[in-house]
C-alpha cells in the first residue's frame, strides 16, 4: 500500500486525537462528554482565518488573540453545561446542555461566516520527505502538537498535586471538597485548558484541514469516536484512537472512495463497543 | 481557639427536616461524641459543618468567626478536618496520593507537609508498608487508618468522623479508638465523634449529645450518660 496514505492517516488521526484529548481534559473532572468541544476547533479556525488570512496580523499577535478567546469560549462553555448540571441534578442534563451549547455556537459563527471554509496559509511552506511519502510541514506541526500535549497532559495526571487533584474530583466531589480542594475551580481550570487545547488544534489544522462554521459536531464526533475507541478519560487512549481512525479513515477512503470513510470509523466504533465496551486503555467504567 | 458552634440549625432534603433546629458546642481540647439512631441527623450534622450542605436557618460558628455562608472548601484552612462516613478514600490513588491530597491546602510548605507525612508514618506504620500500593487494595482498617491521616495532614484544630468503626473487627475497632485517644491526649486534637457503638464511644468522650430527628434529645458528662436509664435503654442495648 502507498505509504502517502498511510502518512496522512497518522496526520488526520493527529487532529482527531487532539480533540478526543480535549474532550479528555474536560471529562477527568466532571465525567462530561462535552459534545460541544468540537466548537473550539471551529473557533481556533475562524480566528486564524480572521487575524492571518484576512487582516494580515503576524503570526503571534493572532496566537494571542486565539488564547484569550478561548479562554473567554471555555469560561462561557463551563457556565453552559455545569451551571443545569449542578441546578437541575439530573444525571442526564449533561447531554442536552453540551448539545445545546454546541448549537448556540455553531450559530454564532454562522451570522459572520455563513458561507466560509476557514483556510488561510501554511506557515511553513515546505513539505517533508518522509520515506518517499510527500508531506507539508504545517501537518507535522499539528502532530508534532499532539504529541507533545499527550505528553503533558498524561505527565500533569500522573505526576503533579492538580492532576491528583483533577481525578479525586471525578472520583468524589464532596470527599474532595472536604480536604480543601477547590472542584468547581479545577472544573472551570478544565473546561478553559480544554477549550485552549482544541482552538489552538483548529488554528494550527485549518490551513491544511477543511473547516466550516458548521463543523464543530463533526469534529466532535471523530473525537468522541476516537475517544470511546481508545478509552474513555485515558490521554494514551485519545492518541491512540485518534491515530486508529485516522488511518482507518484514510486507507478506506483511498481504497473505497470518500463515503465509505466515515462508514468504516463508525464500524470501528461499533466492533470495539462489542467486543472491547471500555476501549483500548479504558478503564472499567465506575458506575455512580 | 477551636470552639464550635451549631445554632439552631436546620437542613431539608426536599421537603423533609434532617436537622430540626440542632444546637451543640465543642470547646477547644474536648472530644464530644455525638450519638443516635440511624437516621436522627448525625451525618448530616457533620455535612453541615464541613460545608457540603446549606441550613435553611440556624447559624455556624468556628473559631469566633461566623462559617455558615463559607465556602466548603476553605473550612479546611480554617482547621476543620472530617473523616466521612464510609471513609472514602480514593482507590484509584496509591497511599501517598491520597495523604498528599489530604495535604492540599499546605502544599506551599513542602517542609512541613513531609513533617506531617513522618508523622501519620509513625502514627499508623502500615500505611508506610503500603505507600505506593492503590488504596483500593488496602483492607478496611487500613483503609480506616488511612481516612484518618488523610484528614490529618490539613493539620485540623478539630477532627470530625463519622462512625469509623463501620465495617471493622472488633479488634480493629480497639485500635482504632486508641490511636483516637492518644491523638486526642497527647496533640490536644479536638474531637467530634459520630458513632453506632455507643458504650465506646462514652467511654472515650468527656461530652455526648445524643440526638433524635434532628435535634438534641439528651446531653450531657459521658460518664453520667453511661450510667443514665434512658441512655441504656435506648443505645446502649445492643452495642455488645
Ligand atoms: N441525600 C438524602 N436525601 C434525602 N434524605 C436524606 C439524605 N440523606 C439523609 N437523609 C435523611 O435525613 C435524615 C438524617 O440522615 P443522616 O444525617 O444520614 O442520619 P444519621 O447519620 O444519623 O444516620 C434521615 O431521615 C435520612 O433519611
Ligand atoms: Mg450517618
Amino acid at each position: 500500500m502507498d505509504l502517502q496514505i498511510w502518512v496522512e492517516g497518522l496526520y488526520i488521526g493527529s487532529v482527531y486525537a487532539l480533540i478526543a484529548l480535549s474532550m479528555t481534559v474536560v471529562y477527568q473532572p466532571t465525567r462530561i462528554m462535552n459534545f460541544a468541544q468540537g466548537e473550539g476547533f471551529v473557533l481556533g479556525a475562524a480566528i486564524g482565518y480572521q487575524t492571518i488570512g484576512v487582516w494580515h496580523w503576524p503570526v503571534w499577535q493572532a496566537g494571542a488573540a486565539l488564547i484569550l478567546l478561548a479562554m473567554a469560549m471555555g469560561y462561557v462553555m463551563e457556565r453552559m453545561v455545569m451551571l443545569p448540571v449542578q441546578l437541575s441534578g439530573n444525571r442526564f442534563a449533561w447531554i442536552i446542555a453540551t448539545l445545546a451549547a454546541a448549537l448556540i455556537f455553531q450559530s454564532l459563527f454562522n451570522l459572520p461566516y455563513a458561507n466560509v471554509t476557514f483556510g488561510y496559509f501554511e506557515f511553513f511552506k515546505t513539505r517533508a520527505n518522509i520515506f518517499g511519502a510527500h508531506i507539508a510541514m504545517q501537518k507535522i506541526l499539528v502532530f508534532t502538537f499532539m504529541v507533545f500535549a499527550a505528553v503533558f497532559y498524561d505527565q500533569l495526571l500522573k505526576r503533579t498535586l492538580w492532576g491528583r487533584s483533577i481525578r479525586a474530583v471525578a472520583h468524589n466531589n464532596d470527599t474532595s471538597i472536604i480536604l480543601g480542594i477547590p472542584t468547581k475551580l479545577v472544573i472551570k481550570v478544565a473546561f478553559i485548558s480544554g477549550t485552549v487545547l482544541i482552538a489552538c488544534a483548529g488554528f494550527l489544522a485549518a490551513p491544511v484541514i477543511i473547516v466550516a462554521p458548521a463543523s464543530g459536531l463533526f469534529f466532535t464526533i471523530q473525537g468522541f469516536t476516537a475517544a470511546i475507541i481508545g478509552g474513555v478519560g485515558s490521554p494514551k487512549g485519545a492518541v491512540a484512537g485518534g491515530l486508529m481512525i485516522g488511518i482507518l479513515d484514510s486507507v478506506v477512503r483511498s481504497s473505497l472512495g470518500g463515503t465509505w470513510g466515515v462508514f468504516s470509523t463508525v464500524m470501528a466504533l461499533a466492533l470495539i463497543l462489542v467486543v472491547r465496551p471500555n476501549g483500548f486503555f479504558g478503564k472499567r467504567v465506575v458506575g455512580r | 481557639m477551636s470552639n464550635l458552634e451549631l445554632k439552631n440549625l436546620t437542613i431539608t432534603y426536599g421537603g423533609a427536616k434532617a436537622l430540626n433546629g440542632l444546637s451543640i458546642e465543642v470547646k477547644e481540647g474536648e472530644f464530644v461524641a455525638l450519638l443516635g439512631a440511624n437516621g436522627a441527623g448525625k451525618t448530616t450534622s457533620l455535612r453541615a459543618i464541613s460545608g457540603l450542605l446549606k441550613p435553611t436557618t440556624g447559624s455556624i460558628r468556628f473559631g469566633g468567626e461566623d462559617i455558615t455562608k463559607l465556602s466548603g472548601y476553605k473550612r479546611v484552612a480554617l482547621g476543620i478536618g472530617h473523616v466521612p462516613e464510609g471513609r472514602q478514600i480514593f482507590p484509584d490513588h496509591t497511599v501517598d496520593e491520597n495523604l498528599q491530597l489530604g495535604s492540599f491546602i499546605k502544599r506551599k510548605s513542602y517542609k512541613e507537609v513531609s513533617q506531617t507525612l513522618e508523622e501519620m508514618f509513625g502514627l499508623f506504620p502500615k500505611l508506610r508498608e503500603r505507600r505506593k500500593q492503590m488504596a483500593g487494595t488496602l483492607s478496611g482498617g487500613e483503609a480506616q487508618m488511612l481516612a484518618i491521616a488523610r484528614s490529618l495532614m490539613s493539620r485540623p484544630r478539630i477532627l470530625m468522623l463519622d462512625e469509623p468503626s463501620l465495617g471493622l473487627a472488633p479488634q480493629m475497632v480497639l485500635e482504632m479508638f486508641r490511636y483516637l485517644k492518644k491523638l486526642h491526649a497527647e496533640q490536644g486534637l479536638t474531637i467530634l465523634l459520630v458513632e453506632q457503638q455507643a458504650r465506646l464511644a462514652l467511654q472515650l468522650a468527656s461530652r455526648a449529645y445524643i440526638l433524635e430527628r434532628g435535634q438534641v434529645k439528651i446531653a450531657g458528662l459521658a460518664e453520667d450518660l453511661i450510667i443514665d436509664k434512658r441512655v441504656a435503654e435506648a443505645y446502649l442495648g445492643t452495642s455488645h
